[in-house]
């Protein structure tokens, strides 16, 4: 024998029986809007509680992604790199030396290229049958230029010998007037210079 | 209404309330045997269904989702007391652990204490409240054949008890 439940009631004695006597069993109905009126501190309490959690859940996302994304931006590698400032008194190897090396290399770069200009205007004076003697000086300048820079012995060097102004050229020579040395030499190589 | 406006809250949550509340707390506590337990189970329903109601409201059947969490909080209820009974047993209390019984109110109600907890709360919702099998199924998270299972289970054990003289 099946039994076939559904919404109703009273299909059977033993179902209104059962019905009868478990209703009879719960309490009595009172006053919902008196509940209602009971629990409203209570009700609107759970309402800003669970707003106030929701926001806060927010905030600590955002505050999550916040962090997450400066930790991604701080771990990437740097793009710049600190080297200290060159110290032309004492020379030290390691990054220091490089620097003057480069420093070097771009002043001789700077004094060949003022040497070469001057050299133009120099060619554009004189005649060309002077043009080789000319460029031999321009490289004698370069040469002086370079020693120059080093700093040492720009004054023993065979390009200098008996001229005071080749030793004065090379040591100013970083300051970027190796055209004139290199014109000076080239002048100094008219006047009898070693080379000459 | 003006605070529940000032608050923001659906009007039909009052609605529900008054023709849910009585109704779901005579049913469980037909189900528990306790009928504080299930108006404060039956409040804490509705105090998150409140937080919740906007979202709440658009479900087919509120009052079915109150119900569900009416029936989780009893039977979490019960969880705790029986932890706290057999933590009780394990500190080796002699003291007599008495649980409040339901209300004298009729001589089924200690028959149908017998009964399993599912077949308990099907038969206290399907006569006390008249849900509808499928409210049952929905309010206790099972099948409607379960239901229908535990509806008649429950009643053919009652039957030969109620018939009884």
């Amino acid at each position: 024998m099946s039994i076939e439940f559904d919404d109703d009631f009273g299909f059977d004695p033993i179902d209104s029986r059962l019905s009868t006597q478990l209703r009879a069993a719960a309490p009595e109905a009172g006053d919902a809007d008196a509940v209602l009126t009971a629990m409203r501190p209570r009700l609107v309490r759970a309402r800003r509680r669970r707003q106030a959690g929701i926001v806060a859940v927010g905030a600590a996302a955002l505050a999550c992604i916040a962090g997450l994304a400066f930790a991604v931006t701080d771990a990437a590698p740097k793009t710049s790199v600190n080297v200290p400032p060159a110290d032309r008194s004492t020379p030290a190897p390691g990054p220091n030396s490089t620097t003057a090396i480069d420093e070097t290399t771009a002043t001789t770069a700077e004094a060949t290229k003022d040497a070469s200009s001057d050299d133009a205007t120099t060619d554009d004076k004189k005649p060309p049958t002077t043009s080789a003697p000319e460029t031999s000086g321009s490289t004698a300048g370069s040469g002086s230029q370079s020693s120059g820079s080093s700093g040492s012995g720009s004054d023993d060097s065979p390009e200098d010998v008996g001229d005071d102004k080749g030793g004065t050229s090379g040591s100013s020579g970083s300051s970027g007037s190796g055209g004139s040395d290199g014109s000076e030499s080239s002048g100094s190589g008219k006047d009898g210079s070693p080379e000459d | 209404m003006d605070a529940e406006a000032a608050a923001g809250a659906p009007a039909d949550f009052d609605a529900t309330f008054r023709a849910h509340y009585w109704p779901m707390v005579r049913s469980l506590t037909v189900a528990c045997g306790d009928r504080e337990v299930a108006a404060d189970a039956v409040q804490d329903a509705f105090t998150r269904a409140y937080a919740r109601w906007r979202r709440i409201a658009r479900y087919d059947d509120p009052a079915g989702w109150v119900r569900h969490v009416a029936l989780n909080r009893i039977r979490d209820h019960y969880r705790k007391s029986e932890r706290g009974r057999r933590a009780v047993d394990r500190l080796g209390s002699q003291t007599e652990h008495t649980v409040a019984g339901p209300e004298p109110a009729g001589d089924v109600v200690p028959l149908l204490a017998t009964l399993p907890a599912q077949q308990r709360t099907a038969m206290s919702l399907f006569y006390v409240e008249q849900c509808s099998v499928r409210e049952i199924s929905h309010a206790m998270k099972i099948t409607e054949g379960a239901v229908k299972y535990h509806l008649h289970a429950g009643r053919s054990t009652l039957k030969g008890l109620v018939d009884a003289p």
